[in-house]
């Protein structure tokens, strides 16, 4: 049941993304995530990373976001891990073509009865060597 | 109820020395408080302590450490394009990749490590590794690590590790 509830939130998750709908994705995050991404600094609160998704995200104009090969793990009922390969597509709006392949780590923690996010790990593909 | 215990240290600044919470680093708990922080603060400590004893692992090439850390279902993303599910692929990786390498240094930067429930604790770091291949050839990585650790039958064990190159500034 809890691995489903992973699962489902993963994807919900993703579906943000692939909307570009930011309220639904910064909803998810606990006050004090902490997130690493595309930028080479961490972000270490709620707060500092909507800044930066509804800043990086309202030049965009087209999404396209999901998920590849997920793993859904639960520990304790209390905790959830994702790990999975990401593509993101889309292009600003002004016209440049955005292409990423990915990976991520969602570390979920049950607060109360709800499920919260409480770091990202977002990270390019390694080239292949 | 469910307890919300959450607890985070952040050690901020230049680490002088390897240890994760040197002297001259400002640690600080956050959201604590009393009797309650203190024994919230031995948790973290244990964080931390882990932590740093994964640093030195790979500070001194040595695998084995690292390894006896690690759950046997880790899952792990590190420096290439594929994902190693299971600790038994990740040391088959771990020992062919470091059996070449003849130096090493790795250290973290700004580690900040949290705990919730008492059973989970996560460390969020950056980290720098520098090292030479056994013929000669120098290696620099400026990366970010995440890590996952579970308490498992009363140890901590790592069930997730994320390690990615540092995006180059804009």
């Amino acid at each position: 049941m809890s691995i489903n509830e992973i699962q489902t939130l993963a994807q919900k998750f993703a579906e943000g993304f692939d909307k570009n709908d930011m309220k639904a994705v910064i909803e998810m995050l606990a006050d004090d995530i902490e997130v690493i991404d595309h930028v080479p600094y961490r972000f270490d609160s709620k707060q500092l990373f909507a800044k930066y998704l509804y800043e990086v995200f309202a030049g965009i104009g087209s999404t396209s976001f999901g998920f590849r090969q997920p793993s859904c793990r639960v520990y304790n009922d209390t905790v959830g891990i994702v790990n999975a390969y990401d593509q993101f597509m889309g292009a600003t709006k002004d016209g440049k073509a955005l292409t990423i392949h990915g990976r991520t780590t969602l570390v979920f923690v049950k607060q109360g009865s709800s499920w919260k996010i409480v770091s990202c790990h977002f990270s390019a593909m390694p080239q292949t060597s | 109820m469910t307890r919300l215990a959450r607890r985070r240290v952040t050690t901020i600044g230049v680490r002088p020395t390897r240890s994760f919470c040197g002297p001259f680093c400002h640690t600080r708990a956050r959201r604590v408080s009393n009797q309650a922080q203190e024994d919230k603060n031995v948790t973290v400590t244990e964080i931390q302590t882990l932590a740093q004893r994964l640093a030195d692992g790979y500070d001194k090439n040595d695998m084995k450490s690292v390894l006896e850390m690690l759950s046997e279902d880790v899952e792990v993303f590190t420096h290439v394009p594929y994902r190693s599910d299971g600790k038994q692929l990740f040391a088959k990786y771990l020992n062919e990749t470091f059996g070449a390498i003849g130096s090493t240094s790795f250290g973290f930067r700004q580690p900040s490590c949290r705990v919730y429930n008492d059973n989970v604790g996560i460390g969020n770091a950056y980290d720098m590794f520098v090292g030479a291949t056994k013929d000669g050839k120098a290696m620099t990585i400026h990366g970010r690590t995440t890590l996952v650790f579970v308490k498992q039958g009363g140890n901590w064990k790592i069930v997730s590790c994320h390690f990615s190159t540092r995006p180059p500034t804009p």
